[in-house]
């Protein structure tokens, strides 16, 4: 079954994104950044023994800010850079259109249809508290509304961020309840994130569209992906869990070091150890692919 | 070494708190607390400084049993009482209602800096019904700034009833984070039973602390929980020992008995457990380094 990557980040440095603010997103996990390219994400899937990465640049220049660097807005990875990088990689690399709807909702419309249908992207990424509005805001509509036009899913930003200038208020996981309510149909990926994780759980288990991107785990352990998965189990929503690794190319287990994807493999000795009920292979293989390929129409 | 409990209650009963609010507060408990209980409290756990706060809850205070009984009002003045009567062991907390009369309230923070020589701002949003983020309260952030003094900022669970839930989240003092970047904001009790929400506005803001007061009810595996996760986003170096009128020492010495038996290692180094029962206090509010035991 193909394996799929539903999180990973491009972005050159300084030409995209500024050194202070790869500083600052960096500050709690050891300062290191560096550009990332195709060939750079190809090798974390090859790292990771995965076949598929969904790529995603970003367009922060409206809300990026830092006192000591004033005039340093200029937060962009062009959706035009993500396609070429793709087009780098055929088969491995899918694009991911990143836009800020309130720049220009109209403009931002138009920039989605031209990504999924010219650039043949398979989903929608919006970052609400690093563009400071609510995903509920109604504004949003028409962007949702085309979302569901064109038939692929939102992938929301939740949960917390070493970037200061993000507004925490809109990273509230709960905001995208009215959205699941308002648009039934509409697919969407909740990133499970700190500090709301069991909130992120019950959001997902909730709307029947809604599915959680894992990779606030790629940095943790086995045995938090397994309370993790066995909540979605206990909600019935375990087919709508599907596999990330933001950029992670290994697991740190302790000492030991290995691909991210092992830390679910490893589920069934955390499971063995406290006597939970095991996870077959089929459903650590549709986290690991088999859900994100239908979700985002991979055929292999 | 210096040790430093920067969370202390003083309060006279019924003179300046009812009876019956201590019980609800405190689960049937009620007493007065002065100035010489509070260095009996501090000599006992071995602490060298106390904060001390009064409080004044009176808009804000109702019960449906006492319809006419709103005074809760312990004042600045009877703080720096106390404090003057124990001079190089306790040190004064500003307390004031900021939405009474803000601009008395700007005039009376400067009083007590200028006259008193107080070493902080306390606010308890939840039980004065507003949120931190109220723009309303800026010039407060505005003078701490001007004043060069912290701020502690009640979060969290409180058992008085008319204390709306709705302003205890940790989440609500992000705003204050973004635009008073300067300001040292403590989080009081790290926004129990928001914890997570809590950890992560400390992780987040540089300039943000954490203390656990009241923590001895919810146990040392909550408290080792909550000092891993502080650990891991590398914001264990701005927690403060606050205890809420006693001695809970322990409970870091059991967290970390705790670590060394799930993790191999002890969550607080001993660089670490100094810093967090005093040095960093001791910076925070200028305090002496050497202590006064």
């Amino acid at each position: 079954m193909v394996t799929v990557d539903c999180h990973l980040h491009l972005g050159l440095t300084p030409s995209h994104v500024p050194e202070w603010w790869m500083a600052e997103l960096m500050r709690f996990y050891g300062g290191e950044y560096y550009s990332i390219d195709g060939q750079v994400i190809v090798d974390l899937l090859d790292a990771n023994g995965t076949d598929v990465g969904l790529v995603q640049g970003g367009d922060i220049r409206r809300t990026t800010f830092h006192p000591d660097f004033p005039d340093q807005h200029e937060v962009y990875v062009p959706n035009d850079y993500t396609a070429s990088q793709v087009e780098a990689f055929p088969g491995r690399l899918l694009g991911v259109c990143c836009l800020d709807p309130m720049r220009d909702v109209q403009a931002a419309v138009r920039e989605l249809e031209r990504c999924v249908t010219e650039l043949d992207f398979r989903a929608l990424k919006l970052l609400p508290s690093y563009g400071h509005y609510s995903p509920a805001d109604r504004r949003l509509d028409p962007i949702y509304e085309k979302a569901l036009e064109l038939d692929i899913p939102v992938h929301f930003f939740t949960g917390m961020t070493p970037i200061i200038n993000t507004d925490m208020r809109f990273a509230d996981p709960i905001l995208l309840d009215e959205v699941g309510r308002r648009y039934r149909d509409l697919k969407v990926i909740v990133f499970v994130n700190f500090p709301w994780v069991d909130q992120s759980i019950a959001l997902v288990a909730k709307h029947p569209n809604f599915h959680a991107d894992m990779c606030y785990f790629a940095g943790g352990t086995s045995g938090q992906i397994h309370d993790a998965l066995q909540k979605f189990r206990s909600y019935a929503a375990l087919d709508r869990v599907i596999y990330g690794s933001d950029n992670s190319d290994k697991a740190r287990v302790g000492e030991i070091t290995g691909p991210v994807p092992d830390l679910y493999h490893g589920v069934n000795d955390v499971a063995e150890q406290r006597g939970t009920d095991p996870f077959s292979d089929d459903e650590i293989a549709a986290i690991l692919g088999g859900t994100a390929a239908r979700l985002y129409k991979i055929e292999r | 070494m210096v040790t430093v409990d920067c969370h202390l209650h003083l309060g006279l009963m019924p003179e300046q708190v009812p009876e019956w609010w201590l019980r609800e507060q405190f689960e049937g408990w009620a007493e007065s607390v002065d100035g010489d209980d509070i260095v009996e409290v501090l000599d006992a756990a071995g602490i060298d400084f106390g904060l001390v706060q009064g409080g004044d809850i009176r808009r804000t205070t109702f019960d449906p049993r006492y319809p006419d009984d709103h005074h809760v009002y312990t004042p600045n003045d009877y703080t720096a009482a106390e404090c003057a009567r124990h001079a190089g062991r306790l040190y004064g907390v500003i307390c004031l209602d900021p939405l009474r009369d803000p601009q008395a309230g700007i005039l009376e923070m400067e009083r007590c800096v200028t006259e008193f020589d107080f070493r902080l701002l306390k606010l308890i949003p939840t039980y004065h019904h507003y949120s931190p983020d109220d723009h309303r309260l800026d010039p407060f952030y505005e003078k701490c700034l001007e004043l060069d003094i912290p701020i502690m900022i009640h979060t969290g669970w409180t058992r008085t009833i008319n204390a709306p839930m709705e302003y205890q989240r940790p989440v609500q003092l992000d705003r204050v984070g973004r635009d008073f970047r300067e300001l040292k904001v403590i989080v009081a009790h790290l926004g129990h039973p928001w914890v997570d929400e809590g950890i992560a506005v400390v992780a987040k803001h540089p300039n943000f602390y954490g203390e656990l007061a009241g923590w001895a009810a919810h146990g040392p595996e909550a408290v080792y929980r909550a000092l891993r996760k502080l650990k891991d986003y590398g914001a264990i170096g701005r927690m403060l020992y606050g205890s809420d009128n006693g001695d809970t020492q322990a409970l870091y010495h059991e967290a970390n008995r705790i670590a060394l038996a799930l993790d191999g290692e002890p969550v607080l180094t001993d660089r670490e457990m100094a810093d967090l029962l005093g040095n960093t206090a001791a910076r925070l509010f200028r305090l002496p380094a050497g202590g006064a035991l």
